[in-house]
């Protein structure tokens, strides 16, 4: 996984647990789809098509099964037939608590009741797709989420966030500083009042013209366009800020699955026979381990594939 | 009948997760005034909770009536679309018994199972699938659009205007901000840059953006709530 | 001049390829320093009191998991390293086998018992309204632990945590976007006044400058925010057990640096190309 095993003296063949080395069969299919994916970039061929598929399929079984534990398993029918559950409380006159206030069993069973039936009707699309039966469980759903994200956003992304967004740039004077941990005293921005005072204003102009550029869409006058003028030139600078963090993201994402593949190239996990005690495991090992070995079968069949087809179009 | 019944279904669900919104958070719900309107926004979220995965699981309907078409049709890729759904149904059928195993013990005692990542043995199967197929498949399928952005930089960022020209100087000096050696080639300005930038400048700017989306959530949200937006409805 | 369009990109990709492939197989290392926002994440989780609960949200796939694990790995570290108690929930349906594996590697190092000092709560569907809902009532969200199936009242630490939110004294998220830090803000954060960090993919970092430090007490930003933290946890950690995560973090920035200066050489030969070709025509 994430710690790098290049020092490891032997792996399993075939390991289900996960903590300890990993095992040689998963080096293998881990190497080999990884491989088959980035054969893409040289074009579109029958191991990348492999591996998409083995994806989609792969992931629709994986998200189905947390999906059906987690959301149906658990809240419908462990809640209702489980341990502890509501039809237990029912025998036992007990109370059920639904979020946290203090519920009669019976009411609860009728309340989950709906919520199965109004499912059931969520399924009856895939019977009956224009029936109108699954418009109710999806009303529920657009109702809940709509008011959900109304309050909790208009109180934490505008009431809070304004009330905040004047405090935080003029009350912290040390936004800029980095810590006294910093090894470098260069990253540091000495606090330089005046260079304080213009990054406020830089911050202050830059918000309230975005803003007018977003909100004041009529009838731009030129005082209007001057300033929307500038609110894009902040917006420019963001989605610039946005590109040098996305480049920094796709590339840490790549240098971890080259890191990866390098961590199996341990001489633990060669396919060639093992080194004597003490031996320098050889080049012929490192060829054998998975990452070299199915780079090069890859590598040959591509272009065998490339011979052959050249061959057909010659002889054409 | 059939327009109006969940419209209604909408504005009333919409209501109660308000109103709970609005009565006290603090305190035990059963002694709170309205400490019943806790209960409506528990369970009306435990409805959308199981609604929404019923409805991932219909996706899987989709993908399988179409496969199912192209192989028996004998259309392009039909040996992959087989492929797909014998791992779909594979591992849909591993991970069921696992979790009915562990859940119930449906195939002897739990404790007779082969040990897995926690020791108990319950995802083990699922768990060793996840990781030596469909992490390294995920996570490189991602890790090529280092290698299109590299592209797309060579062939397509311009400094046309004003604008773009910001553009790239800000994601340039994002890019050397952001590594030890950057600030190194820059004799310690690219690091001042980037705190620069980011606070004052990507700060207006985010800040200006989420109050514009938050803005619109609100809008929509009131809509939606009060009845007046239905085109969720239309087919 | 032969336009840029007629260059096969496939030898940049294949440029590329060797200069990282290369950088990697030279595994050299070099130390970071540490900015602002990532100290401020440290300092958050070291002033709590020994024995506090800390919620810890890992929402992320395998397509993050580069830049956001080795975060969840560190933060783990941290908190059994200062004996606070902690809750894992995900979000993503992707995230729970890497909590389970990340837990059952670093637990025994801290002699941390499962159900006292750490519990795991794994999956929750529903994204916004499975943040409410934990928001709203711990209990309701989970009546049952994922480990070991047992029913909540049953854990001693989520006894101890009630049913609401009121007993957790930190909410940590490592998000890798939709649903993440911006929806734990929405829905609990503000509505709980709950302190809250974040661990964060490179593409959602910019957002969070938004938020910090009133709404945001810190948060670690990409693989650089990720390299930062471990130098800072690699003293508290026991037995320098993240020394070696530590150092390979260390050694992918220096392989991030030459890949960025790549990236800025191929904008300027391509804009000195496209300038001097529409010059010439």
């Amino acid at each position: 996984m994430f710690l790098a095993l290049q020092d490891v003296a032997s792996a399993p063949w075939f390991s289900l647990d996960l903590t300890g080395t990993p095992d040689i069969s998963g080096a293998i299919l881990y190497c080999f789809f990884t491989l088959a994916v980035f054969s893409f970039l040289y074009k579109d061929n029958p191991f990348y098509k492999l591996a998409e598929h083995v994806f989609v399929g792969l992931g629709t079984a994986y998200f189905t099964l947390q999906y059906y534990d987690e959301g149906i398993l658990q809240p419908v029918y462990e809640y209702l037939f489980g341990e502890g559950g509501v039809i237990e409380k029912m025998e036992t006159s007990g109370i059920v608590e639904i979020g946290g206030y203090s519920v009669d069993p019976v009411m609860a069973l009728v309340f989950r009741g709906i919520a199965g039936l109004l499912a059931v009707m969520l399924v009856m699309r895939l019977f009956a797709p224009n029936s109108w039966m699954p418009r109710l469980p999806l009303a529920v759903m657009v109702g809940v989420y709509a008011a959900l994200k109304m309050t909790g956003e208009t109180q934490s992304k505008l009431v809070l966030f304004v009330g905040n967004m004047f405090k935080d740039p003029i009350t912290n004077s040390n936004l800029l500083s980095w810590s006294e941990l910093t090894a470098q005293p260069s990253w540091r921005i000495e606090n330089w009042e005046a260079f304080f005072v213009f990054s406020k204003i830089v911050f202050f102009v830059g918000l309230l013209s975005a803003l007018t550029h977003f909100i004041f869409t009529y009838r731009r006058t030129k005082v209007l366009a001057g300033i929307s003028k500038v609110g894009v030139i902040t917006l420019m600078i963001t989605f610039g800020a946005m590109f040098g963090f996305t480049v920094l993201g796709r590339i840490a994402l790549l240098i971890e699955r080259v890191d990866e593949m390098k961590s199996y190239t341990a001489s633990a996990y060669s396919l060639g026979p093992a080194p004597a005690a003490g031996q320098d495991p050889g080049v012929l090992s490192l060829m054998l381990t998975p990452p070299i070995l199915i780079s090069v079968i890859i590598i040959a069949v591509l272009a065998l594939g490339i011979g052959i087809k050249k061959d057909g179009r010659a002889n054409a | 009948m059939k327009r109006e019944l969940p419209i209604l279904l909408t504005v009333l669900c919409g209501l109660g997760i308000t109103m709970a919104f609005f009565s006290s958070s603090a305190g035990d719900p059963d002694d709170l005034p309205l400490g019943w309107t806790k209960a409506v926004n528990s369970e009306l979220l435990a409805w959308a909770l199981v609604f929404f995965s019923v409805a991932f699981i219909l996706g899987i309907s989709n993908l399988v009536r179409i496969s199912l078409k192209t192989i028996s049709s004998r259309g392009e890729d039909w040996p992959y679309k087989a492929v797909m759904l014998i791992v779909l149904f594979g591992y849909l059928g591993i991970g069921l018994m696992e979790i009915h195993q562990q859940r119930y013990g449906f195939f002897g005692s739990t404790e007779d199972a082969v040990v897995g990542i926690a020791g108990q043995g319950e995802r083990a199967m699922r768990d060793w699938v996840y990781f030596k197929v469909f992490v390294p498949l995920q996570a490189t399928m991602f890790s090529l659009l280092a290698f299109f952005i590299a592209s797309a930089a060579f062939r397509a960022f311009r400094a046309r205007s004003l604008e773009s020209t910001l553009l790239l100087t800000a994601g340039a000096v994002i890019m050397l901000g952001q590594v030890p050696g950057g600030d190194e080639l820059t004799f310690g300005y690219a690091g001042r840059a980037l705190a620069f930038t980011m606070t004052y400048i990507n700060g207006a700017g985010q800040k200006a953006i989420i109050i514009g989306a938050t803005l619109g959530v609100l809008a929509t949200g009131l809509r939606i709530v009060l009845g007046i937006e239905r085109s969720y409805l239309s087919e | 001049m032969a336009s840029v369009h007629d260059f096969d990109r496939r030898w940049i990709f294949l440029i590329m390829g060797l200069l990282v492939v290369g950088l990697v197989a030279a595994g050299i290392s070099a130390p970071m320093p540490v900015s602002e926002y990532v100290d401020s994440y440290f300092a958050t989780i070291d002033k709590l009191p020994e024995g506090s609960i800390v919620m810890v949200s890992a929402d992320f796939d395998p397509a993050s998991a580069a830049e956001l694990l080795p975060m969840y790995t560190g933060t783990i570290h941290h908190l059994l390293a200062k004996k606070m108690r902690i809750v894992n929930v995900c979000t993503w349906p992707a995230a729970p086998p890497y909590t389970a594996s990340r837990f059952a590697e670093i637990a025994p190092m801290y002699d941390a018992v499962y159900g006292e000092d750490w519990v795991e709560l794994g999956f929750l569907p529903g994204d916004d309204v499975a943040m409410g809902t934990i928001g709203q009532s711990l209990r309701s969200a989970y009546p049952r632990e994922t480990k070991n199936n047992m029913a909540y009242d049953d854990v001693p630490l989520l006894r101890d945590c009630g049913d609401s939110m009121g007993n957790i004294e930190l909410l940590i998220t490592m998000s890798a976007g939709y649903p993440g830090i911006l929806e734990w803000i929405a829905q609990v954060g503000g509505r709980y006044e709950i302190e809250l960090l974040a661990g964060t993919t490179a593409v959602q970092t910019p957002d969070l400058f938004a938020f910090y430090p009133s709404q945001l007490s810190g948060f670690l930003g990409a693989a650089t925010g990720a390299t930062q933290y471990l130098q800072l946890v690699d003293d508290v950690a026991i037995d320098g057990s993240v020394t070696a995560d530590k150092e390979t973090q260390q050694s992918r920035m220096l392989v991030q640096t030459w890949a960025h200066y790549f990236m800025i050489l191929l904008i300027i030969v391509g804009n000195v190309i496209y300038f001097t070709g529409r010059k010439s025509s």
